[in-house]
């Protein structure tokens, strides 16, 4: 029975042995010493070691014995050692790092208790139309499912504190979002109940950067008094800072959006997140919340689908999902195809060794044995391995995880910190390490091992050939390395293919040298939005001026699908066609380069009279008037709103523009294009310049233009709109991955073959002499290899292709103008692994042909 | 366990626990004790002694301790611990219960 007392006894045993040995050497001695007839002692060595025994550990000296036996034999084989060592880290660092991403984004949860319960509410299918009166549903209706509603509106402050005032990060939140997210304050305390009552004074928590950056992190910042003026108009407000946020706190699309005060919000607003209650299914929520807003929506359409809800987490990482997951199954495919080359090298080795073997089978080594002594070299191969590529990984993802945050197009839930090896990230690997080091020395031990002693020590050469099963088992685990590196051959392929069509693909405007930024107005300083209206015109042609390049506004951004719209001609009684519509100031279209196929362009008259003008584009051209000209026709566009369609003004066209696609597989370039009015823009503006000149004179020249006008206003850092292009780059990533994947696993497929048919050469070189000796040419020879590798090179195609049609599930959403199962890659991947097979397999057997049979007989 | 000639396996370790129940002593001792009371008769590989001890030590039932012997040399000496003595009794009474039992069958005419 053991007991806690027994455990440290051993244990103090383990820890004091080479003492406690000693003592009982001499005790020995002693009492022999003092015996008349000493040989009735016993043999002292063989009574110490039963008394270590009884201690317990002698499975630990067992492994270490084995373990320093394999580090003996692998020392004797540096060149296996090495290439082992070296694949199986690299193997490892790639699944480590990307199990770390993949970590990092889809398996730890967002940084909020309980955030597999926070849901995103949608009231609509996402697009312009929501039904109306939402912000009065009462979820105290649904308390039962909703456990918390996270409501909260995102606001700029200006925050005038010692002596200056600058813009800051504002949320009005509600007490659900306190309690539902479980923020817990780092100073100072959490706003509570009493801070929601419409008497109480106006409490408000500061962001923690703001608190480090403003005040020095100063204990004293709580029970502050500050001042804010909300940004758009309106009266100044004062708080009192009550408590600091946490560091890691964030509210909104991604990490990024820190928040640097956060206010009790105390008017009603639309809830956008909610908690649910555990165990509550999300389909049962939606049903209750539906009929909640049943009773207080305006406006509703009959065929209005209901509320629905999106896990929070999914919609934070469900765009990057199949990338993440695409990554990780090519580095698990290199992983196995590193561990079917280790394992072919390994039952090589076992072969070699058959007469070391046999000799200790001779002295009485039992099968358990030599497989311990297997596993030992595994053991050590492998956590070797697995050290490295985990130090390799760690040292790698401090460097890159920045890079794949900007590859990806989105931080990190957890921050970039958390793109790292974490406890999860070790259990993953390890627990692949584990099995990869049993299953991988255990592999030779499968085949039935023949073991003919005598025939074995007799033979005075390595000469022997192996049994059937032994060819078997070597010629699989080749089969599956060509497999796993024809998947990754294929997905590489596919994706290739993907990125050079959609590099091919004419958008309709050059992206190139194009730079987008962003104009806050303060809404305050113009009570009359066409001031709004005005500033961009006169920011325009300054700009112009400055920068000697067109700049433009329009309300909506390339690579973002437009808003739909029905259009109509005159004369079509009702008819109409889908199309996107979008708003765009003077000299928009020369700006992007956007050919005009007829007519002109929408000139500063157009918008600065608010005339009744429009651009269509040549396929909604096409589909309203289908051949005919379109100039001087009338085309008006209705637009979805709560109450039904409204129609807006008839309009001329005047020009019929070249189709644009907003995304590579854009289902619809019928655009409809009208100029900006004085009541269409507000306090937000994007403008465009199309300049090669760095980004950062651009945005210093803009600041510049931008404050001679309006020192209020402000202008975001500008980016290319090349970099908005997230499905290219998305596909570029996956490329770029995938081929440094499929480069490594058919660098060691290539390997794997030649060290086989290597193998092979060498094992038969004496039937080979008989042979050419006899007369055979050196093609037949070359032959005779190329038949047996054809087969086992035919079979790993034919395993490839059939799990490629289950990889390419995963790669489907990345593929753009080819299809998953795309004939040309097929052949020309299949064509390139036998090539490279076939080569792996003639340049040994090659050389074996051309050995001068005399010297392999006498050798032999 | 260790192999011990003429005695009947698991009775050395009772054995050692009876003796040192009189007081601590040291290995050789303990082998001239079992010796003497047995008048020889239990003729033991005197070695299997230390095995046997550090299964004791292990248990808990003893204790060992550096001590100066009659002559004056280092030597480790053993004592019973009151586990031990609980346990020098469990086995005492499981022994004679089940030799009585043994005896009973071998005695059946």
């Amino acid at each position: 029975m053991p007991n806690i007392g027994e455990l440290f006894r051993r244990v103090w045993y383990l820890l004091n042995r080479s003492r406690v040995d000693a003592a009982l050497r001499r005790e020995m001695e002693d009492h022999r010493a003092l015996m008349t007839d000493p040989a009735r002692f016993g043999n002292p060595l063989r009574l110490r070691e039963q008394s270590h025994d009884v201690w317990g550990w002698h499975w630990l000296d067992h492994l270490v014995r084995d373990l320093r036996y394999a580090a003996r034999m692998l020392r004797r084989a540096p060149g296996f050692t090495l290439v082992s060592v070296i694949s199986l880290a690299a193997g490892f660092a790639l699944t480590a790092s990307t199990v770390a991403v993949l970590n990092a984004y889809v398996l730890r949860s967002l940084p909020y208790d309980y955030a597999d319960r926070l849901y995103h509410v949608m009231y609509a299918p996402p697009g312009p139309w929501e039904p109306g009166g939402m912000e009065s549903l009462d979820w105290g209706a649904v308390k039962d499912v909703v456990e918390f509603p996270i409501t909260a509106s995102g606001a700029t402050f200006y925050l005038s504190d010692g002596g200056h005032t600058q813009t800051i990060r504002g949320l009005r939140a509600g007490l659900g979002l306190i309690e539902g997210l479980g923020v817990r304050a780092a100073a100072g305390r959490m706003l509570d109940a009493s801070d929601f009552a419409a008497a109480s004074e106006r409490g408000a928590l500061i962001g923690y950067a703001l608190w480090r950056d403003q005040y020095g992190s100063h204990p004293s910042i709580v029970g502050r008094q500050i001042r804010t003026e909300p940004e758009g108009g309106g009266s100044a407000e004062s708080f009192q800072v009550v408590g600091v946020l946490p560091p890691e706190f964030y509210f909104g699309r991604d990490s990024q959006a820190r928040v640097d005060l956060l206010v009790p919000l105390l008017s009603p607003r639309r809830t956008y997140m909610v908690r649910l209650r555990e165990g509550v299914p999300r389909e049962y929520a939606e049903q209750r919340i539906t009929q909640a807003a049943r009773t207080v929506a305006t406006g509703l359409t009959p065929e209005w689908s209901g509320v629905r809800l999106e896990s929070a987490h999914w919609r934070y990482v469900g765009q990057l999902q199949p990338i993440l997951i695409g990554v990780t199954v090519a580095a698990a495919l290199v992983l196995v195809v590193v561990c079917a080359n280790l394992a072919v090298l390994m039952v090589l080795r076992t072969m070699r060794r058959q007469k070391e073997i046999a000799v200790r089978t001779a002295l009485g080594a039992e099968r358990r044995h030599l497989a311990r002594m297997l596993v030992a070299e595994g053991v050590l191969l492998c956590s070797t391995g697995l050290a490295l590529g985990i130090l390799l990984t760690r040292w790698a993802l401090g460097a890159i995880a920045p890079i794949i945050e900007t590859e990806l197009g989105r931080p990190a839930p957890h921050g970039t910190a958390a793109i790292a090896v974490d406890g999860t990230v070790l259990l993953i690997v390890g627990g692949l390490g584990v099995l990869i080091a049993l299953a991988l020395p255990l592999l030779p031990l499968l085949t039935p091992w023949q073991l003919r002693l005598a025939d074995d020590l007799r033979r005075a050469s390595n000469s022997s050939t192996d049994g059937r099963s032994v060819r078997h088992l070597r010629s699989s685990l080749i089969a599956f390395e060509v497999a796993g590196t024809l998947i990754l051959f294929i997905g590489c392929g596919l994706l290739l293919r993907s990125a050079a069509a959609m590099l091919q693909t004419d958008l309709g405007f050059e992206a190139d040298h194009l730079v987008r930024a962003r104009l806050v107005l303060r809404g305050s300083d113009y009570p009359d939005p066409s001031g709004f209206f005005r500033f961009y015109g006169q920011f325009s042609d300054r700009l112009a001026a400055v920068t000697n390049a067109p700049v433009v506004f329009s309300n909506w951004p390339p690579f973002v699908d437009l808003p739909t719209q029905w259009i109509e001609a005159d004369g079509s009684a009702g008819q109409g066609v889908k199309g996107g519509a979008m708003q765009i100031g003077p000299g928009y279209f020369s700006a992007f380069g956007i050919p005009l196929r007829a007519g002109r362009e929408l000139t500063r008259a157009d918008t600065e009279n608010g005339l009744p003008v429009a651009v269509v584009s040549e396929t909604l051209a096409r589909r309203l008037w289908s051949g005919e000209s379109a100039l001087g026709r009338q085309v008006r566009a209705s637009v979805q709103t709560e109450g039904g369609s409204t129609p807006g003004p008839w309009r001329t066209v005047v020009g019929v523009s070249a189709d644009v696609r907003q995304e590579y597989a854009d289902p619809n370039v019928a655009d409809f294009y009208t100029p900006i009015t004085p009541t269409s823009v507000g306090r937000f503006g994007s403008f465009y310049v199309r300049s090669d000149r760095p980004l950062a004179s651009i945005f210093g020249e803009a600041r510049a233009v931008a404050a001679g006008l309006d020192r209020h206003a402000v202008v975001d850092l500008p980016r290319t709109v090349l970099s908005e292009n997230r499905q290219l780059a998305g596909t570029t990533f996956l490329t770029t991955m995938l081929s440094g994947f499929a480069a490594i696993a058919g660098f060691l497929a290539v390997l794997g073959i030649y060290g086989v048919t290597a193998y092979g050469v060498q094992q038969r070189q004496r039937e080979l002499a008989i042979r050419v000796a006899l007369g055979a040419p050196a093609g037949r020879v070359v032959r005779l290899f190329l038949t047996e590798g054809a087969v086992v090179l035919a079979a790993g195609l034919c395993a490839g292709l059939l799990g490629a049609a289950a990889a390419v599930r995963i790669l489907e959403h990345q593929l753009f103008a080819v299809e998953p199962f795309d004939p040309a890659t097929l052949v020309s991947t299949c064509v390139l692994m036998t090539v490279a097979g076939i080569s792996a397999i003639w340049w040994p057997a090659r050389r074996a042909s051309r050995a001068n049979p005399a010297l392999s007989l006498k050798e032999g | 366990m260790p192999r011990t000639d003429g005695l009947p396996p698991g009775t050395l370790v009772m054995l050692i626990l009876r003796v040192l129940a009189a007081g601590p002593l040291h290995g050789y001792a303990i082998a001239q004790r079992i010796a003497l009371l047995s008048k020889d008769e239990l003729s033991v590989e005197e070695g299997s002694l230390y095995p046997a001890l550090q299964k004791l030590l292990l248990k808990g039932w003893v204790k060992a301790a550096s001590g100066v012997s009659d002559t004056g040399r280092t030597v480790r000496t053993y004592r019973l611990t009151p586990a031990g003595r609980k346990q020098l009794e469990i086995e005492r009474t499981e022994y004679r219960r089940v030799s009585a039992a043994i005896s009973a069958v071998l005695d059946t005419p």
